[in-house]
């Protein structure tokens, strides 16, 4: 009997198919009860298994845990699967001894208790939090179900570790995922060749872009997703005419910025990067807005009123400082600050800054107090300006705390630093000669 | 696929094994390993004798009884169930005549199913027709009827095996487990009742009415408790050897030539000698002295066999060792981008600063700016970036969180870093491409 499967189907995985194919790929022979697969993300995982089972001709079902998210889903996911979809209807398993007593009646009618059937579970960690008996029951469906030859896979990006109950379990036979090398993901990348360019062209620019992109993501998906997207623009003057296809220098320029803009945008996914990008190509990369961050961009979009602006640096102000500073802070005729002589300074704990230790709760007379004294004119209180309070709350800027009608409302500032540095840059506030731990 | 290394092997030795013996091998092997019940019981011949006296008894002359097996995970205390089970098959005239009923706590959670698949087992499902799915209180004394009928000479003795026991006691009011003991107890019928448990501690568990009505007869299996190291060793050695070994007797070992038998069980002998081999056992054994752990290693060492590697080597062992006793914790930081593996150096400089306080992801990314503004090279720390990297180490949960409130906004969520200094710094000394500010980082002492 020769490999049902040429290893070369799965690039970069030889070790692990060949180990598969050894323990699920000889139908009279004893099938381990459990198989775990753990790796890192988008490392091959459920597609080396799923090739593997697929050239081999097994019976399998795959269900995702995410999908099946409470253990019914699961259960009636691997029956109808098991069964090609012929009784999706009035069937009903809510519980481990309906699912098995099924799962014989259908291994019955399917001539399945001397075959092989192989069970994938993806995303498996979320079988942990379902109910603390289908890990365990799961695992040994083997000696549960009298079916021979099940075998359930689990396939996980977290380690086998982080899986064990108080209880124990027995253990599973582990294959580690290894994560691919710089090589294997260029050679993978490179399968996604568009047929139009040489070879070695379209290898020199992966080079480039792994180069730019490997420190700060290894996910495949996301690479590949990157590849093709940043392929276009790099072909764009080449398409045009404008630089030659052998000019590799001048094609690096051009495309160096479009990759930075990119790498920012990673696992977004959102339009947004392509209106970018498009901006780059216009020439203006000295364009007010382009050198901008993404953090600024954000904190411009909500294009806040005047007093919206002051009161959401008001309460950044509130949520970052000590009441106890307000007063040396914000009270105008203080000249006379002592300098004090920093008495006991042998702390041994270095003091951890107030700006990383997330914000404090202050109530609405506070806000209003320091709002007051950072505003150059006093505008009246009036109820237009607190519905800009409530606004700022619907936005997400601020946060309520508590949601007793009888207190003063308290509240929460829910940006950070940098949100609050460009607001304050459009108020010409300097708002860091305001905080204590600002360094 | 090539033909040639066949022809090679052979050429080696005149006594070599054909592709087709190999097979044959493999599986005889494999099912040794896997399949608890084709291979015999082995050890605790105390333990082993209790249990087989409680259920002949209850066989032969109607006695009733219950009682608890307890031993750690892994100690073989189904496998020596089911070698009772098979001796009694065996020689005792009265199997025939009583039921042995398995329950199992991971599938009958609750009394209901455990009724259900009692009723199935005692194959009482026609008799009771639609009354298995009447009320509860109505199935059970329909099914204790038939427990009692007829008087002690006349009736079928049952034996009950419940495994995960503890997770009975979980049930409601524990009705189940008190009415078997009740049972057992007053005789009513010859029943049997043995749990096996993990739980030491399983007695604590029974209700008061429960426990006065158990006999409190517990058997403990620590098969490994009395042996020195050495011992363990020599046993463990010999266990592989038993399960690597081919007995002639054996069902489909028959159809394998003597010579080539006899060839094999050689090879293992010499196996299990080798010095390289036993020390790969050893370093498993100094680890786990889990005989599941062991049984997974020798399924994949056997499984390395095929048309091209006729017989094992201790190369192969040794591989498959290598596999096993590797650092998963460490390989799995070895697969972090850069920008990750630095956020893990931040939290590690973070626990080693503020004695393993738990940190958020401000100061996580303070720490990281503090690093890139006094490197030389510029590393890309967009914020949003950033964010990305440590929400991918949580939900490798890499880092665990202190609470589980949603109540804070999610840059200033309390965590723990799950790995020690130690791993981190053996994981950027294999990093494959590191920067050397990187890894200098890493191994600084001071931030």
């Amino acid at each position: 009997m020769g490999m049902p499967i040429q290893v070369s189907d799965v690039l970069c995985r030889n070790q692990e198919v060949k180990q598969i194919v050894s323990l699920l790929g000889h139908p009279h022979e004893c099938i381990p009860p459990c198989i775990f697969l753990c790796g890192h993300k988008s490392s091959g995982k459920s597609y080396t298994i799923m090739k593997v089972l697929d050239a081999l001709d097994v019976h399998h079902v795959t269900v995702n845990c995410v999908e099946g998210y409470v253990p019914r889903l699961v259960f009636e996911s691997i029956l109808t699967q098991l069964t090609g979809e012929k009784t999706q209807s009035g069937l009903k398993c809510d519980d481990v001894m309906e699912f098995i007593t099924q799962l014989k009646n259908v291994a019955d009618e399917m001539n399945l208790h001397e075959k092989v059937v192989v069970i994938v579970l993806e995303g498996s960690e979320r079988l942990r939090d379902m109910n603390p008996n289908l890990l365990p029951a799961l695992m040994r469906l083997q000696e549960l179900s009298c079916l021979k030859k099940v075998c359930t896979v689990l396939v996980s990006n977290v380690l086998w570790d982080k899986f064990i109950p108080t209880g124990g379990l027995p253990p599973p036979v582990l294959i580690f995922f290894q994560q691919y090398s710089q090589s294997d993901i260029l050679k993978i990348l490179s399968l996604d060749k568009p047929k139009n360019y040489p070879a070695d062209f379209y290898m020199n620019y992966l080079q480039l872009f792994v180069a730019v992109f490997l420190r700060s993501c290894r996910d495949i998906t996301e690479l590949r997703y990157k590849a093709a997207e940043n392929f276009v623009k790099y072909c764009e003057p080449i398409e045009r005419g404008e630089i030659d296809i052998t000019d590799s220098s001048k094609l690096w320029k051009h495309i160096s910025p479009h990759l930075k803009a990119s790498l920012q945008m990673i696992y977004m996914r959102f339009e947004a990067g392509k209106k970018l990008s498009s901006q780059i190509d216009s020439m203006k990369p000295f364009d007010k807005h382009d050198s901008l961050s993404s953090s600024a961009k954000f904190a411009l979009s909500f294009e806040l009123p005047y007093y919206a602006k002051y009161l959401i640096v008001a309460a950044f102000l509130g949520s970052y400082n000590s009441p106890k500073e307000d007063k040396k802070l914000f009270v105008k005729l203080s000249g006379r600050t002592k300098k004090r002589v920093p008495k006991n300074t042998k702390n041994s704990q270095p003091k951890i800054s107030s700006l990383v230790m997330g914000p404090r709760q202050f109530d609405l007379e506070r806000l209003l107090a320091i709002f007051y004294s950072i505003i150059e004119e006093k505008p009246h209180i009036s109820v237009n300006l607190l519905t800009q309070i409530t606004s700022l709350v619907e936005l997400q800027l601020l946060l309520r705390v508590g949601n007793d009608p009888l207190e003063a409302p308290k509240y929460k500032c829910a940006v950070g630093l940098d949100f609050i540095i460009i607001i304050a840059k459009t108020l010409s506030f300097n708002v860091t000669k305001y905080l204590v731990d600002y360094k | 696929m090539s033909r040639t290394p066949k022809k090679l092997v052979k050429s080696i030795g005149s006594e070599t094994l054909k592709p087709g013996e190999t097979q044959l091998i493999r599986q005889i092997v494999k099912d040794q390993i896997l399949v608890c019940a084709s291979n015999p019981f082995r050890g605790s011949p105390r333990e082993y004798a209790d249990v087989l006296s409680l259920f002949r008894r209850a066989m032969e002359q109607g006695e009733s009884n219950s009682a608890l097996l307890i031993g750690p995970r892994g100690a073989g205390k189904s496998t020596l169930v089911d070698s009772v089970i098979q001796e009694l098959k065996e020689d005792c005239k009265s199997f025939v005549d009583s039921v042995v009923v398995r329950l199992n706590g991971y599938v009958h959670t609750d009394d209901r199913h455990a009724l259900k698949g009692i009723a199935s087992q005692l194959q009482l499902e026609n008799a009771a027709g639609d009354k298995v799915f009447g009320s509860f209180a109505e199935n059970l004394s329909f099914l204790l009827q038939c427990l009692k009928e007829g008087d002690r000479e006349h009736s079928k003795s049952v034996i009950f095996i419940l495994d995960e026991f503890d997770l009975f006691c979980h049930h409601q009011n524990q009705t189940l487990l008190y009415n078997l003991f009740d049972v057992a107890q007053s005789a009513q019928a010859p029943i049997c009742v043995l749990g096996i448990t993990c739980r030491k501690d399983v007695t604590d568990l029974l209700e008061k009415r429960v426990m006065s009505r158990f006999s409190n007869r517990q058997i403990h299996l620590y098969p490994h408790a009395a042996e020195t190291f050495e011992q363990g060793m020599k046993n463990r050695i010999q266990l592989c050897k038993d399960l690597l070994s081919i007995f002639p007797k054996n069902g489909s070992a028959s159809h394998l030539s003597a010579s080539a038998t006899c060839h094999w069980n050689q090879l293992v002998e010499n196996l299990c000698t080798n010095s390289s081999v036993t020390d790969c056992l050893k370093q498993m054994y100094s680890l786990t002295i889990c005989e599941r752990t062991l049984r997974n290693y020798l399924l994949l060492v056997v499984s390395r066999l095929d048309e091209d590697h006729l017989e094992l080597t201790q190369s192969d062992f040794i591989e498959v060792s290598r596999q096993f006793s590797r650092n998963l914790r460490v390989a799995m930081i070895e697969g972090l981008s850069i920008l990750e593996l630095c956020l893990l150096i931040a939290m590690m400089h973070q626990n080693e600063i503020f004695e393993y306080a738990p940190f958020n992801f401000e100061m996580v990314f303070a720490r990281l700016l503090k690093f890139e503004q006094h490197s030389s090279k510029t590393m890309n720390v967009d914020r949003q970036v950033v964010v990305k990297a440590f929400e991918h180490l949580k939900s490798l949960e890499f880092i665990r969180p202190v609470t589980s409130s949603s109540q804070v906004l999610k840059e200033f969520q309390m965590f723990h870093l799950m790995f020690v200094t130690d791993e981190i710094r053996e994981a950027v000394s294999n990093y494959q491409g590191l920067p050397t500010e990187v890894s200098q980082w890493a191994f600084s002492d001071l931030t």
